[in-house]
């Protein structure tokens, strides 16, 4: 079964007869995409060592420039992998690729500490990519195809371009890149096509591409949501407000664990939560100087 | 003035036949065959079909690359600095060390096909590639080493060409091949001045691009910030271990060539002790940047590079780690003259048959190895097996096997092949099984048959393309072996000039 061509396609038309209704302007997932691909083509044409800068509407859209960050605040974090469920389904992320457990695709893993002892414990930390401002994937890439959203400041991937050499996931000093072993695979959209219905029925989120085998995927902050809401806020004349966005692991949290938000902007959630714990408050492998925007408030203080 | 042999060299390529040569000849086109099967089936089913997993995402397939990267410099390297020094003796050697380049050098661009998850998508790196990432390094010195050492190659096999062409006897489409590629060389006066100096150019130009390439090869690794990978040894140390294994790989070819077309009379023992000396020097560097490399970051103590380290030495692939030491050692003391220590200590000495000898070093070392591993390093059977795989090493092996220069030549290749092959796979495996993230599930990796076969294809294409090269080409240079013979007079001229007169001082 191929997913990932004809069906999907016909998803997005029917999404764009739907949106098309509500909206008469505006940019939709396919401007968006070609965008990036045309962006992607251009500048590596030139060959020049620039970073990539997509920003497929950031004429359309004048706000200042954003810097996307998440905070986690694992002192309410439980463990219950909620979010790890939402972002699998959300993202169209395989669900199992080989029975091997070292390769499943998490775009958000829980990773667990035990702590021995008297009392003993353990700890969940989710980890989402990090969406450095100085990642080493992007320039280890020989494509082009990782590139910094430079409006955004996050990390994507154009699976188009992809060629599968894995250099990136190698690079990333966290391990958070994945690579598709194998053909992805989705019991669910199975299930919906042998009772005779189509994908579409619910199989998929049609807002994001479905990967192929053979290329590297990770967590984008859920960029389609972004985007959505930056099109809202356009067609009603009026900035992001905070808060507005929300990835699918942060609005699926039980405990409110994250935060997601505007670094740049000093009134927002976020900025003002990592001032608030200025002491508690960190970030993985700071010292390799990638600036990671994913902050952790620290559990034991 | 053709000298006498100069005519048996030219007809070499017509000894390349018979029962044992079209044996081995399909022997390796089943295995080249079973291996592209192989490839297919990844391709279909994606890279699922190999034993990588997350986070070791490269295994045995950049293993390889290196590794056949590595035997590129043999050659090129090997000639253009005995041509460039003016070494004598280099003559019969040329010829293979620059063929043995560029088949090597195709195999090794070919094992990154094999190694990428969206082969179709290949051209990408031309179409849109992009100058910051270290892997576009690799593909520009690669490419342009790989046509460097094909002129290299050709430039010298110009008269050869020729002198086979006009010893053919027909004109058919054999002919017109041969005539083709001689590009009308006659011999004339012009045309050699004209030959040897583009072959000059070429030589000094093709060493620095050859540092170059497996400079660029360890940027690879050497540009993240991956424990261990991230040291700036990392340049010279793999082009070390490129001409180490290089040379050894050369020697075994030679001594295969002089074996099947017996070649007695121009491969003589010197070359192999020459170049047995130049593996003692090259033995010496890769200790010192190991020894280096691996006290500077343990002696630092910096948790994630320990990490490795440990992984390394104690952990789930240590057999390649502590395999590479034990297979190199085993070259050195093949080396260098370890016998005569032992007979100056009146050590009683026995010898066998070599290739009983032969396995009996590696049965005994994996014996060994794995009692050690299950038993712990302090533990009774552990010392005892250490102190008879030390007497059977010392008093057996090493004195058979350092016969004569031929099989100095022979085991001590083999082992140091071996040996920079397991070098390559610990530098890479173990580094990506322990990342720095340390909740991460650490990683194993065993490599599937998938895999194991696509690299014995690529062992097989290096011999299949060895196998055909010596079809149709002489195996030594011809016009370079008669200038040989033909310079003994200018030599002795040119030293005349060098030489303390016979008035001395006064």
């Amino acid at each position: 079964m191929e997913y990932n061509t004809d069906k999907l396609k016909n998803m997005e038309k029917k999404n764009e007869i739907i949106k098309e209704d509500e909206q008469s302007a505006g940019i939709s997932r396919m401007d968006f995409l070609k965008g990036v691909a045309i962006a992607a083509l251009g500048g590596a044409a030139l060959l020049t060592t620039k970073k990539y800068t997509t920003s497929p509407d950031v004429k359309a859209f004048e706000g200042k420039k954003k810097r996307y960050g998440m905070l986690i605040d694992l002192r309410k974090c439980v463990g219950c992998e909620s979010c790890t469920i939402a972002c699998k389904s959300e993202n169209n992320v395989t669900v199992d690729s080989s029975g091997m457990n070292a390769r499943r695709i998490f775009w958000n893993h829980l990773v667990y500490t035990e702590e021995g002892g008297e009392h003993p414990a353990i700890h969940a930390r989710p980890q989402p990519c990090n969406h450095c401002e100085n990642p080493p994937c992007i320039k280890a890439c020989p494509v082009g195809a990782t590139y910094e959203d430079e409006s955004r400041c996050v990390v994507l991937i154009n699976y188009d371009n992809c060629i599968g050499c894995r250099m990136c996931t190698v690079y990333c000093p966290y391990s958070r890149r994945y690579f598709n072993w194998e053909k992805p695979h989705f019991p669910h959209v199975e299930r919906l096509d042998e009772k005779g219905m189509t994908a579409s029925a619910g199989g998929f989120n049609p807002s994001v591409q479905v990967r192929t085998k053979g290329v590297t995927e990770k967590c984008t902050f859920c960029i389609h949501r972004i985007i959505a809401a930056e099109e809202r806020a356009k067609k009603e004349w009026r900035e992001v407000r905070d808060g507005e966005i929300q990835p699918a692991c942060t609005a699926t949290c039980i405990g409110g664990t994250r935060t997601f938000g505007d670094l740049n902007d000093p009134g927002s959630k976020i900025s003002r939560l990592v001032k608030e714990n200025k002491d508690k408050i960190m970030r993985l492998e700071e010292h390799l100087g990638t600036e990671p925007k994913v902050f952790f408030i620290k559990e034991n203080i | 003035m053709k000298t006498n042999f100069s005519n048996q060299l030219i007809d070499l390529p017509k000894k390349a036949t018979g029962r044992a040569y079209w044996g081995w000849f399909t022997v390796f086109t089943i295995l080249v065959l079973f291996g592209i099967g192989a490839w297919i089936y990844q391709l279909v089913y994606g890279l699922g079909v190999t034993g990588l997993n997350r986070p070791i995402f490269w295994g045995i397939y950049i293993t390889n690359f290196v590794f056949f990267i590595g035997i590129s410099h043999a050659g090129t390297l090997i000639s253009a600095i005995l041509r460039v020094s003016n070494a004598e003796w280099r003559r019969p050697v040329t010829r293979m060390a620059e063929a043995i380049t560029v088949f090597a050098l195709f195999i090794g661009a070919s094992m990154i096909l094999c190694d990428m998850g969206r082969p179709d998508r290949l051209l990408n790196v031309f179409s849109l590639g992009r100058i910051q990432s270290p892997l576009l390094w690799d593909v520009i010195s690669i490419s342009s080493y790989l046509f460097a050492s094909i002129v290299y190659l050709y430039l010298p096999l110009i008269p050869d060409i020729a002198a086979m062409r006009d010893r053919m006897t027909t004109r058919g489409l054999l002919y017109s091949f041969y005539n083709n590629l001689a590009l009308n060389w006659r011999g004339t006066v012009a045309q050699k001045t004209r030959l040897e100096r583009a072959i000059g150019a070429s030589a000094i130009m093709i060493i620095p691009l050859a540092v170059s390439v497996h400079t660029v090869v360890s940027y690879v690794f050497a540009m993240s910030v991956q424990p261990l990978w991230h040291s700036t040894i990392f340049g010279p140390y793999f082009v070390i271990g490129a001409i180490y294994s290089g040379i050894a790989v050369l020697l075994i070819a030679m001594l295969i060539a002089r074996k099947a077309l017996h070649l007695e009379s121009f491969l003589k023992e010197v070359h192999f002790k020459y170049l047995c000396y130049l593996q003692i020097l090259m033995f010496g560097l890769w200790f010192y940047a190991t020894f280096g490399e691996y006290l500077v970051t343990g002696y630092g103590n910096e948790p994630s590079e320990m990490r490795v380290i440990l992984a390394k030495i104690f952990e789930v692939h240590s057999w390649g780690f502590i395999g590479m030491f034990a297979v190199m050692l085993m070259a050195f003391f093949i080396l260098t003259p370890t016998d005569r220590l032992v007979r100056a200590l009146r050590l009683p000495t026995m010898k066998i048959n070599s290739v009983a000898a032969f396995v009996l070093a590696l049965g005994g070392w994996a014996v060994l190895f794995s009692i050690i591993y299950s038993k712990g390093m302090n533990s009774a059977p552990a010392l005892v097996a250490s102190v008879v795989y030390g007497l059977l090493l010392f008093l057996v092996v090493i004195p058979t096997l350092r016969k004569n220069w031929f099989s100095i030549a022979l085991y001590s290749s083999i082992f140091v092949a071996m040996g920079m092959w397991l070098e390559r796979f610990t530098i890479i495996v173990p580094t990506l099984a322990r990342p720095r993230i340390e909740e991460m599930i650490w990683g194993s990796y065993t490599p599937s048959w998938v895999e194991l076969s696509i690299t014995v294809a690529a062992l097989s294409v290096m011999a299949l393309l060895f196998l055909i090269f010596a079809k149709v080409f002489p195996l030594i240079s011809v016009w370079e072996v008669e200038e040989g013979a033909e310079a003994i007079e200018q030599v002795k001229t040119n030293m005349q000039e060098y030489l303390p007169d016979e008035n001395g001082i006064g």
